[in-house]
């Protein structure tokens, strides 16, 4: 549907947008994110060509975008900018009607498609189509803004922070009206945003830009689960927690830091690093670091006097886990076979941490409280 | 010269000052929307047109008459002129004060130059433009006084008289009807201004 291949462009020697590249299939709601001054207006105001890269191509339906004419092109495409930009000249169904008036639309018809669209998003025809932007609210106005952009049915339409300046509970309603109008009218939407809820919300797929650059472009569960840098880590912020109990795994509840010993120790040496430390267990590894069993204060003090080295006591009784385990079935696990500890493994058998009790109990207050 | 010489010489006036408006109404819109579409320009050109404005109209009028003679045509050109400058400076000045927000939607609604111009930015800018209309019109009926000057008539015969007979009754017989045909004139374009600015951008609650 649309295809940027390699854009870059640049004001003098400060470079805006950094070669990017990225497709969006038909139909789809992508919303593109970043801090402040990532790119992401410039980035929509280069597909309707309000501003031109200098270097690389835009494809639409696989036409490049240059080849096409600018006027027509505009028409085709369906746009809302920041401010809302009502004419304040123009009645509300002149202002919807902009565009079918351009394309030379009947009256009829056009009086047939403001009638359709007020009655889309709960603003009656008769109480409302003849009234000047300056006689309605700002939340009819985002409302009116959005319904010019889809009167001539345009395939995609782009939108740059269209609630940005809404009360949370208008903000709420519209997000959910354009997400149902989005997916009644199977129409491409690229939406540019700066709150991560309302991106989560809404997207089919995130692009996360950061100095003209894409950081990552993936679908929101994915995003969350693996974002791909710091950065969008920040942006996620507490969605990344409250969302995401399902993907925590073993690597989050464990506690590092654990004493091993090799098998091939002593006895003596094993009593006084248990001593130092004050725990009952040692986890004992081979020499290439793999995890061997547990050695227990008790049975060196029960067998101590017979073997000089620990092997003979290395114990296997102690339950294992993969890093990558789900977090839930660790908590269960240990809670039903009543050790006092897992012990967590890579993939290379090398021991990672441990689970005990306790370090479950603070991993959970921590994705609870923060 | 008396009261009964006043009927023609109001006409005379008001053709005059009519005219003059006309070609400063013509003039000052196509040239300020000219100048509107190259800031650049409009950066050289502005400021010696105020200069030129400045230049007295009875110099103006001397310079004209060098030229053309004792004709209306000296009186129209001249007028036509100076009832420009307002015209032209507000219809620049509103073009460029209409807010960007209402250019970019006017371009990504798919509008070509010429329908962003009279669909968006004239219609938000003709306050501004009557505005200058207003100034221009009250203006020339004074500045039409210079008429008489050359020969051409107006209510300016009986100031003029009245100045070199030393007779007060005949300035004011002058002066009285060419303060109320501004006055007349100014509410005129007050109407005016009423009826053509689109309804969405009269301000609430005004009557004005
Ligand atoms: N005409 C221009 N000349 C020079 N630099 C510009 C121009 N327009 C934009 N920029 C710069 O380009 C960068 C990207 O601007 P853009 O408007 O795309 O950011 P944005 O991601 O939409 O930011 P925001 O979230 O604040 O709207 C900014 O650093 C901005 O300062
Ligand atoms: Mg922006």
């Amino acid at each position: 549907m649309l295809r940027f291949e390699h854009v870059s462009l640049s004001y003098g020697s400060q470079k805006i947008i950094d070669d990017i590249s990225f497709s969006i299939e038909e139909g789809q709601m992508v919303v593109l994110i970043g801090p402040s001054g990532c790119g992401k207006t410039t980035t929509l105001k280069m597909i309707n060509r309000l501003i031109e890269p200098s270097q690389g191509k835009i494809y639409l339906n696989d036409e490049d975008i240059t080849k096409k004419d600018k006027v027509d092109l505009r028409r085709h495409i369906g746009y809302v900018i920041q401010q809302i930009g009502l004419f304040p000249n123009m009645t509300v169904a002149q202002n919807i009607c902009v565009v079918p008036t351009l394309l030379k639309y009947s009256k009829e018809e056009c009086d047939r498609i403001v009638h359709e669209l007020l009655e889309m998003v709960n603003l009656p025809y008769e109480q409302y189509a003849h009234k000047y932007p300056s006689e309605m609210s700002g939340g009819q106005q985002q409302r009116i803004g959005i319904l010019r952009a889809l009167a001539a049915s345009p395939p995609i339409v782009l939108m740059d922070e269209p609630f940005s300046a809404l009360d949370p509970m208008t903000r709420r309603s519209l997000q959910q009206e354009v997400r149902s109008l989005q997916q009644k009218l199977k129409k491409t939407f690229v939406f540019v945003t700066h709150d991560m809820e309302e991106a989560l919300d809404l997207a089919d797929v995130i692009v996360f830009m950061d100095r003209g650059k894409i950081v990552q472009m993936a679908p929101p569960e994915e995003m969350l689960a693996h974002p791909a840098s710091g950065q969008i880590q920040d942006f996620l912020g507490k969605f990344i927690h409250s969302s995401s109990t399902r993907t925590l795994t073993a690597a989050d509840f464990m506690r590092t830091g654990i004493y091993a010993v090799s098998a091939t120790k002593g006895i003596n040496e094993c009593i006084s690093k248990m001593q130092r430390h004050n725990v009952d267990t040692l986890i004992v590894v081979d020499d290439k670091a793999a995890y061997q069993g547990t050695v227990s204060i008790a049975d060196i003090r029960l067998t101590g006097h017979v073997v000089k080295s620990i092997e003979p006591l290395i114990r296997c009784n102690t339950p294992t886990v993969q890093t990558t385990d789900n977090a839930k079935d660790c908590f269960e696990q240990l809670i039903s076979s009543g050790a006092n500890y897992l012990v967590v493994l890579d993939e290379e058998k090398r021991v990672q941490g441990i689970i005990t009790k306790t370090s479950m109990a603070s991993a959970m207050a921590e994705q609870l409280w923060g | 010269m008396g009261i009964h010489d006043l009927p023609h010489a109001l006409a005379v006036h008001l053709f005059f000052t009519l005219s003059s408006v006309v070609i400063g109404l013509v003039l000052g819109v196509t040239l300020g929307i000219l100048l509107s579409r190259k800031p650049k320009l409009s950066n050289v050109v502005l400021p010696i047109l105020s200069v030129f404005n400045t230049v007295p109209g009875i110099v103006f009028i001397g310079l004209l008459l060098l030229i053309w003679g004792m004709e209306a045509i000296t009186v129209l050109v001249a007028l036509g002129i100076y009832a420009t400058f307002p015209i032209l400076k507000n219809t620049y000045a509103g073009l460029i004060s209409v807010n960007p927000q209402y250019i970019e939607a006017a371009k990504g609604c798919g509008m070509s130059q010429t329908q962003q111009l009279f669909r968006v930015e004239l219609p938000l800018a003709l306050p501004t433009i009557i505005g200058g209309l207003r100034m221009s019109t009250v203006y020339t009926v004074s500045w039409a006084v210079l008429a008489s000057m050359i020969g051409q008539g107006g209510l300016g015969e009986f100031i003029y008289a009245g100045i070199s007979a030393n007779d007060n009754g005949l300035i004011l017989l002058g002066a009285i009807p060419a303060a109320v045909l501004a006055f007349v004139l100014g509410s005129l374009v007050d109407l005016l201004q009423t009826y053509t600015v689109p309804k969405g951008l009269r301000k609430r609650g005004s009557t004005k």
